[in-house]
């Protein structure tokens, strides 16, 4: 079984470019995309759009842009904190902020990780690469 | 000059006025009490004088009873009489004695009564001789007229010097009344003209202290007048500067809001172009000729320098965000941290070289000096860079200073200006921001930056991180 990746990403260009890096990272992955804070938090509680969801597809890790439509990356992070069922799901937050308030707020909603979106593709091919192995088959999941 | 319309010299003009009432009116209380008291004093000298005549007019009776007693012998041989005349001899010495004690300061009467005695004394002897020779002859009345005749001479002397001594009395009386009468006089006028001079100044300082008065009661409601416009002034200052507060809070957190996307939206497509270059030039490296390779590796290059550039903006908008917390800080520490990145360069650093700022930001601060002097000393044979603090008008100053390229003086104006540029970008390369970024982070502690350089001899940037010591 592949482990699911939920990639929250309203910028299309940000969107490929992940992608790309993930499928080139080695690491066998199904990935799951949503474009902005309320379809994510749709998909995870199986709600709105994403009702009909398959239970068992539960997401190994989130990886979370900030600067989202409707609800934005912080809301999104303090709600799946504050439900039972999402409480302990890992969360990186990958963004392109290298604000430290970002960064101090991220932890404090209980993000697991801050990761920066690097202009160089080959630092942001390295970044996604590591995040695929550690969360995907290092990491033991709750 | 002084007039009366002033202030001061109408208040001491009103003050000598009351004085001189006030003088005024102790003067005539005064005169008053003495000539009350001569008065008393010229009571007692008439009292004096009646007291005289009244002893005088004993005086007389005592004689006349010596008279009628001589002549009620004479006539009836009655040894009775003898006692009466006895008894009025008494009354006659003791009168003169008591004159004498009155007129003692009288030395007129006191000759006067010096001469009274021997005239009473020789009208006595003559009646003594008289009643002497009727006790012992019995009664003759040829020689009773002669010693009657002699007594009568006798008793008119007598009766001359009585009424000299009481006209001397009526006389002395008369004077003493007049002065009473004049000096009465003279005291109700004094008192009359005094009290009216006094009364008449005194009612003037009253009419022109009650004009002060009015005139300061204008004066003090025009100040408060006065003083409830300031202070309604100053309500609508702070009224307006809280206003002007919030507008400014309101545009900075705009604008904040406004960078902030700017800066992220910016770096988005930027990431874009970059990333999908290089992903050509990684996927599709067998296929791409050289100079397609050579356009993809501009992009690239343009996309670096564009991120640097929003970077060190976006760290120059931080400055002006961020608490400021003052510690003490090792400077050549932090110096030497930044010129440990740096290639071979001479550090030349003092024994000692602390300030009190914010760590992050003087991090930031000495970086971009640092980086700066060994960008101008790129060319220089043994490039060489100095730091450390002089005095300056009681000031500490701190410098860095290098041997580098060095600036005109005359372009100063754009050295510390976001993008302003001494050199061309391909001379020496940069964001073009980095002094404006010190200058930025000197001002947040309240300091000041400034530079001092010559074309080809190097420069010295100085700086305080604190606000000038008033």
């Amino acid at each position: 079984v592949t482990k699911l990746v939920l990639l929250v990403e309203d910028n299309a260009t940000d969107e490929k470019l992940a992608v790309r890096a993930l499928a080139r990272s080695g690491v066998a992955h199904s990935l799951v995309i949503v474009r902005d804070g309320a379809e994510a938090l749709d998909y995870l509680f199986a709600t709105g759009t994403h009702a009909q969801r398959d239970n068992a597809l539960v997401p190994a890790v989130v990886l979370l842009d900030l600067q989202l439509p409707r609800i934005d990356g912080l809301e999104v992070l303090r709600r799946i904190r504050a439900d039972h069922r999402t409480k302990h799901l890992p969360v990186v937050v990958l963004t392109a902020s290298r604000r430290v308030e970002d960064i101090e707020k991220c932890y404090a909603l209980g993000g697991n990780a801050f990761v920066r979106k690097s202009v160089e593709f080959q630092d942001f091919l390295e970044a996604m690469k590591t995040i695929a192995l550690f969360w995907l088959s290092l990491n033991e999941a709750p | 000059m002084r007039t009366a319309h002033d202030p001061g010299m109408r208040g001491r003009l009103d003050a000598l006025g009351a004085w001189i009432a006030i003088v005024m009116v102790a003067v005539v209380l005064g005169l008053g009490i003495q000539s009350t008291i001569a008065l008393v004093d010229n009571t007692g000298w008439i009292d004096h004088t009646h007291r005289v005549i009244e002893v005088i007019d004993d005086f007389e009776i005592h004689v006349s009873r010596i008279v009628a007693a001589r002549r009620g012998f004479a006539l009836t041989g009655d040894m009775a009489q003898s006692a009466k005349y006895k008894q009025s001899e008494l009354g006659c010495a003791l009168a003169i004695l008591e004159l004498r004690i009155l007129t003692v300061d009288n030395p007129a009467q006191q000759r006067r009564l010096n001469e009274l005695a021997p005239a009473l004394a020789s009208y006595i002897t003559r009646w003594n001789a008289a009643f002497e020779y009727r006790q012992a002859h019995g009664f003759d009345a040829g020689r009773e007229a002669v010693e009657v005749r002699y007594g009568t001479n006798a008793f008119a002397d007598l009766s001359l010097r009585i009424d000299e001594l009481t006209a001397e009395e009526k006389r002395l009386l008369a004077t003493r009344e007049l002065r009473t009468t004049h000096s009465l006089t003279q005291t109700r006028i004094l008192e009359a003209v005094g009290a009216g001079f006094g009364l008449g100044l005194l009612a003037i300082v009253v009419i022109r202290l009650r004009r002060e008065i009015r005139r300061r009661e204008r004066s003090e409601s025009a100040l408060q007048a006065s003083e409830v416009a300031v202070t309604q002034l100053n309500q609508e200052l702070e009224r307006r500067i809280d206003e002007r507060t919030a507008q400014l809070k309101l545009s900075n957190d705009e604008l904040e809001a406004f960078s902030y996307s700017l800066i992220h939206d910016l770096r988005a497509p930027l990431r874009g172009m970059g990333s999908f270059a290089a992903v050509l030039l990684d996927e599709q490296r067998d296929t791409l000729d050289d100079g397609a390779k050579d356009s993809l590796g501009e992009i690239q290059h343009n996309a670096r320098k564009m991120a640097a550039l929003i970077d060190a903006l976006d760290a120059m908008s931080r400055i002006t965000r961020c608490e400021l917390a003052r510690v003490d800080i090792d400077l050549n520490e932090v110096i030497g941290a930044s010129t440990a990145k740096l290639g071979v360069v001479d550090v030349v650093l003092q024994a000692e070289l602390r300030a009190v700022a914010d760590r992050a930001l003087v991090r930031s601060l000495i970086d971009i000096l640092v980086d700066n002097s060994y960008k101008f000393t790129r060319d220089a044979p043994s490039p060489r860079i100095e730091a450390g603090d002089l005095q300056l008008d009681g000031e500490r100053v701190l410098f860095i200073r290098d041997n580098g390229a060095g600036f005109d003086m005359a372009h100063y104006d754009k050295l510390f200006s976001p993008f302003g540029r001494l050199h061309t970008i391909t001379e020496f390369p940069g964001t073009g921001i980095g002094l404006a970024t010190a200058r930025r982070i000197v001002q947040r502690h309240g300091g000041r930056i400034w530079a001092d350089g010559h074309v080809g001899l190097g420069a010295t940037f100085y700086f305080t991180l604190a606000a000038r010591p008033k």
